[in-house]
């Protein structure tokens, strides 16, 4: 049987295609999916947990009052839907956008070139960037949000805050909030909705799209211009990079750096943080130009590595 | 562009007619339960059947799609895609929303006190229940401010765009469904060659 080479077999291409659907709109079917299930299952394995470790039976306030006290089954909860659902529920999800042998070229997960020297760069960007972060949580705090949803970001960053303080084992905390969150949404996020939208779209617009819809997806409005950022900034460096494992890097520096600061400076008041002073000038120029050469830097040295990967061979011929 | 494609007829009829039809069917589910529960004894038992009607409420509002694409078959020589079934589906959630809305807009024009009824039923159900008295005030705020925001322009497009998504994602589900019960089976043209055919 001879085929046409212009025109692919029907059944080599994935469903997505085989079947006029776009990438995009799987990747924000999925998006939509994915957080709605992860939502609700994380919420009822907490409540299980709460009334299965609970000596008597429990109506709603008693529940309330237990949850804040037992945080780390909430975290518990948050944590198996991640994984469940962020992270395995978009590696069978992708199946629908590529065959089972591209499966994991679609979603970046391969080594990228560039060595320990990439990571060390990866590491000090996410230092060099927090100023920049710092200015955008100021920029954020001007724009005016209703009154509700404030207090419901007040009652998250509390949430998060009496967690971190907690009298929990910080390899636990840690895995929390620093690994599982890395590991799964970067599976999500710059494993397939950035390959999704960028087979639809280009690489730019996916970049952008996919870093807005992160920082958004978050659910907290006062902090979604600097977590649209660390979006974007993760989405660069996996397209760059052509993997996922140095964003899953960086994602584990900004999260997990925040959960080893408060454990060694326990004084340290997370209100703080989120600062409502604009940060000095200088420093935030200083953070934007430390950071565009770092990039530059990486791009450099992931471009060098994979050369020499592609080409190693022809040095023992 | 696949020239299959291009020979496609338009769905706008379609879409127009199992959005408009299901949009009808949705608001007078909600007007009948919405009287239902103005006319019955305040208690628990009433908020879980209002529970059960609101799920009636989606279930008829996904059939917009099979409508639609049932419609669509009937000028149809070739099949389409699941995408394009879910594409025509999603249109008809968005004309399900519209209409739904629109004319429960003109019922609170005809009868301005109906909203007003219901929600003080509501909240009479929802005081028999067990709850913390903060809890129950804050229900009730939430029911107020969003019956008070109900007829105003915000009110009215906040109510399209949520029922948009969450109607449109539905029946875009159902719009693959249909397209596989009503269009697949469609015999295509003879100019269309099937890559597996071919030697």
């Amino acid at each position: 049987m001879s085929l046409d080479n212009n025109i692919p077999h029907q059944y080599s291409l994935p469903w997505t295609d085989r079947n006029g659907f776009t990438h995009w709109s799987i990747a924000l079917f999925w998006i939509i999916a994915s957080f709605l299930l992860f939502q609700l299952f994380g919420s009822l394995v907490s409540v299980i947990l709460l009334y299965y470790t609970s000596s008597e039976p429990l109506n709603i306030t008693e529940l309330t009052s237990r949850l804040q006290d037992h945080l780390e089954l909430v975290f518990v909860g948050n944590s198996l839907s991640q994984i469940l659902f962020l992270g395995l529920g978009t590696w069978i999800i992708t199946r629908l956008n590529a065959s089972k042998a591209r499966r994991r070229s679609y979603l970046r997960m391969s080594h990228s070139g560039g060595g320990y020297k990439l990571y060390l760069g990866i590491v000090l960007l996410m230092i060099v960037i927090q100023p920049l972060i710092w200015f955008l949580s100021w920029v954020n705090v001007q724009i005016p949000v209703s009154e509700s949803l404030m207090q419901l970001e007040e009652m998250q960053t509390q949430l998060m805050e009496n967690f971190l303080r907690g009298n929990n084992y910080i390899v636990w905390t840690f895995i929390h909030i620093g690994v599982v969150p890395s590991v799964c949404e970067e599976i999500l996020y710059r494993g397939f909705t950035l390959r999704a939208l960028e087979k639809s779209w280009g690489p730019v617009a996916a970049i952008i799209v996919s870093g807005v819809i992160f920082g958004f997806y978050h659910l907290r409005l006062t902090q979604a211009l600097p977590l649209a950022l660390i979006g974007i900034l993760l989405g660069y460096i996996a397209w760059a990079t052509s993997s996922i494992f140095p964003a899953m890097v960086a994602h584990l520096v900004n999260n997990g750096g925040s959960v080893l600061t408060l454990y060694f400076f326990p004084d340290l008041n997370f209100a703080e943080l989120s600062p409502e002073r604009m940060p000095p000038v200088w420093l935030t120029l200083l953070s934007i130009g430390a950071t565009l050469i770092i990039l530059y830097a990486l791009k450099y040295l992931t471009r060098t590595g994979l050369y020499k990967q592609k080409y190693q061979h022809y040095e023992h011929v | 562009m696949n020239t299959m494609d291009e020979q496609l007829p338009s769905y706008q009829k379609s879409v127009l007619v199992g959005g408009g039809i299901v949009g009808g069917l949705a608001f007078l589910v909600n007007i009948i339960s919405g009287y239902a529960q103005i006319s019955a004894e305040p208690s628990v038992t009433i908020l879980g059947i209002m529970a059960i009607m609101s799920l009636i409420t989606c279930l008829v509002a996904m059939t917009g799609a099979l409508i639609s694409t049932w419609h669509y078959s009937q000028f149809l020589e070739q099949p389409i895609t699941l995408g394009k079934g879910a594409l025509i589906g999603l249109f008809t959630g968005i004309a399900v929303a519209v209409v739904s809305t629109l004319l429960n807009q003109m019922w609170s024009a005809l009868n301005p006190d109906f909203n007003q009824q219901v929600m003080e039923s509501v909240i009479a159900s929802f005081e028999q229940l067990d709850l913390p008295e903060e809890q129950i005030q804050a229900q009730t705020d939430m029911l107020y401010n969003s019956m008070k925001n109900s007829g105003s322009i915000r009110g009215i497009l906040s109510s399209i765009i949520s029922g948009s998504v969450f109607y449109g994602i539905l029946n875009a589900l159902t719009g693959m469904l249909g397209v596989k019960l009503f269009i697949q089976n469609k015999i295509p043209p003879r100019d269309y060659i099937d890559i597996s055919e071919t030697e």
